[in-house]
Parts: C-alpha cells; sequence; structure tokens
C-alpha cells in the first residue's frame, strides 16, 4: 500500500474538489472526492477532504472513518489529526 | 514574555487528556502554554501549540526548577498526568513547594481526588466522570452535541440544524413562535485554504443573530428554552 504523500500532479487534480469545498458546494465536492476515491484510493488527500466535507455537513461518524483513512495512509497527516481529536473530543474531553 | 497580556499555563502529563487540554487552550490567544511530559513522543505530538516544549520528569525536583517551572513565571499549572497516582500527588506536591498560584489536579479516582483536595489544588477535575456523562447525554439525544442546564426545565444547547431549515432565515422559520426557543447563536464551519496551500475548517460563531441570517447546511444552533421545547426542535 502507497503510503507516502502524493506528487504535485496528484494535489492539482483534485483542484476542482477543493474549489466546490470553499466555494460551500458540498454535494458536487462530495461527488468530486468520491469519484477520485474510485481513481485514487490511496491517496490521503482524498479521504482527508471527504473527511472536511463531512465534518462540514455535521456528518460527524462518515468524517471520523475518513479522518482515521487519510492517518491509516499518511500517518503524520497533522491536520487529519487534529481533525480527529476535535469530533472524538466532542465526546470525550473536558474539564469539570 | 509580556507578563501584562499573557497568561502562562503548563500542562504536565501530555497523554490523551492532557494534549486535549493543550489544544483547547491554544485557543486562547492571551494564553502561553508549556507542555511537559518525559515522554518525547507525547511533547512532540502537540509542539505546535506549546511555546515551550519540555521533555523532562517532572517527579525530578531538579528537572523541574531547570525547566523553568517556578512561581513567577508560571500563573496555572495542570497536573493532567494520568499514569501514576503516585507520580500526580508527588508532582502536585512540588508545585505546592514552588509557590505555583494556581494548580488544576486530574483525579483518576475519588481517594485521590480527596488526596489532592488535601494537598490544597485549586480545583480538582474528573475527565473520566465527564466523558462517562457526554457518552450517554450523546447515546440518548445524539442529535444535541452539548447543553448546559439552567434549570431542571430550561438549558441552553447545542442543536444541529435539521435538514429543513437550510437556506431559510430565521425570520422566515419562525423559530421562536414555532418552537418557543430563542437562537443566541450559530456555529458555522467554514472552508478556507490556508497561506500553506492545506484546506481546513475555520468554525465561526454568529452570536445573537439577525432575523434576515439564513441557516447553512452543517450549522450548529445555540438554543436557550424549554428542555420540551428543545426537544421538539431536535425531533424535526
Amino acid at each position: 500500500m502507497k503510503k507516502e504523500k502524493p506528487s504535485q500532479s496528484q494535489d492539482d487534480v483534485l483542484e476542482p474538489g477543493k474549489f466546490y469545498l470553499i466555494n460551500n458546494r458540498y454535494e458536487e465536492a462530495l461527488q468530486f472526492f468520491l469519484d477520485m476515491q474510485k481513481k485514487m484510493p490511496n491517496n490521503p488527500e482524498v479521504y482527508y477532504h471527504l473527511g472536511l466535507i463531512y465534518e462540514a455537513k455535521n456528518e460527524l461518524q462518515k468524517a471520523k472513518e475518513m479522518f482515521l483513512k487519510t492517518i491509516e495512509l499518511a500517518p503524520n497527516h497533522s491536520f487529519a489529526k487534529k481533525h480527529l481529536e476535535k469530533i472524538l473530543g466532542i465526546n470525550d474531553e473536558g474539564v469539570k | 514574555m509580556d507578563k501584562e497580556k499573557l497568561k502562562t499555563f503548563v500542562v504536565i502529563g501530555l497523554g490523551v487528556f492532557g494534549q486535549h487540554v493543550v489544544r483547547y487552550l491554544s485557543e486562547f490567544k492571551d494564553i502561553d502554554i508549556i507542555g511537559l511530559d518525559k515522554d518525547e513522543k507525547k511533547v512532540e505530538d502537540v509542539k505546535e501549540y506549546l511555546k515551550i516544549p519540555i521533555v523532562c520528569d517532572a517527579t525530578d525536583t531538579k528537572q523541574l526548577t531547570e525547566a523553568g517551572i517556578n512561581s513567577q513565571d508560571i500563573d496555572v499549572a495542570i497536573v493532567a498526568i494520568g499514569e501514576s497516582i503516585e507520580s500526580s500527588i508527588y508532582v502536585t506536591l512540588l508545585l505546592k513547594e514552588l509557590g505555583i498560584r494556581k494548580i488544576i489536579a486530574r483525579a483518576l479516582n475519588n481517594q485521590h481526588a480527596k488526596i489532592l483536595s488535601k494537598l490544597g489544588v485549586d480545583r480538582v477535575v474528573y475527565p473520566e466522570a465527564f466523558s462517562a456523562e457526554h457518552l450517554v447525554r450523546s447515546l440518548l439525544s445524539p442529535q444535541i452535541i452539548d447543553e448546559f442546564n439552567l434549570s431542571e426545565d430550561y438549558s441552553i444547547a447545542e442543536v444541529v440544524a435539521p435538514k429543513e431549515f437550510y437556506n431559510k432565515s430565521l425570520q422566515t422559520l419562525g423559530i421562536r413562535t414555532k418552537y418557543k426557543v430563542t437562537v443566541l447563536g450559530i456555529k458555522r464551519k467554514v472552508p478556507v485554504i490556508l497561506d500553506s496551500g492545506e484546506t481546513d475548517l475555520k468554525e465561526e460563531i454568529i452570536l445573537l443573530p439577525q432575523p434576515e441570517e439564513k441557516i447553512s447546511e452543517g450549522d450548529t444552533l445555540i438554543v436557550a428554552g424549554k428542555n420540551i421545547d428543545i426537544e421538539r426542535l431536535k425531533e424535526v
């Protein structure tokens, strides 16, 4: 399984999906990255962006699964770790 | 360090709980955080949030003082050690001896809490108990993310905006009339591209939103009202 950070050209391919996401066009962004998931099943950035979309839509269980997959493919993905911990933190952390 | 503006917190013990504390503290701009653990990897995990990352054994007085933990530079110490009650008690004792003004310590059980209180800790926290309470509540009420009871009958709660609300203004929805709750704020996640080129989500809070404010997909409403009315809203 490939775990390295994808090449620049692979990242460029994801730009349209990022454009949809940044413009709050979540359904189009979701469809784009789901298509990319089939084409690039080992690209952590695809799963990271799927995680962001689900998180933005408040679908936290799906977001969690996507961030976990991102970390599985790219163990040092600090952004995915941050988002995953934030989601887990909703039920786990706190000071009483 | 500008002591007039900044407060310096030291978090001792950077396990899961300690790391969460560091991350949440980092959201406050007027706080400097020193993170300390004997495990280098744990310190590395939260290094980006720390003003000063320190790898040392906090149960060793010499190492603790050499690391700069003293009453002049530290405003608040949080003992987040979760692996050893003995270490937690010993570190708390050292911090008291060093004259740290405010100490907050994590208790692992009731006896531990009692000892910490006897040592003069300013606040004892029970993260496990808090988590359990949150877990049960979230299982019973998955749409409510967080809740604050104002009285037996009234609460302030965070409710995920239902799909039916998307792209409609508060005025159009008539939430106050229809559901008898007041929307105090809207939490919104905004996708952004950072300077580093990474895509991220930024959380915005619109406090006391205007009636013409439209609800977006993924919004969380912060509402105040009777529990029964909040439940009704949740079922939309």
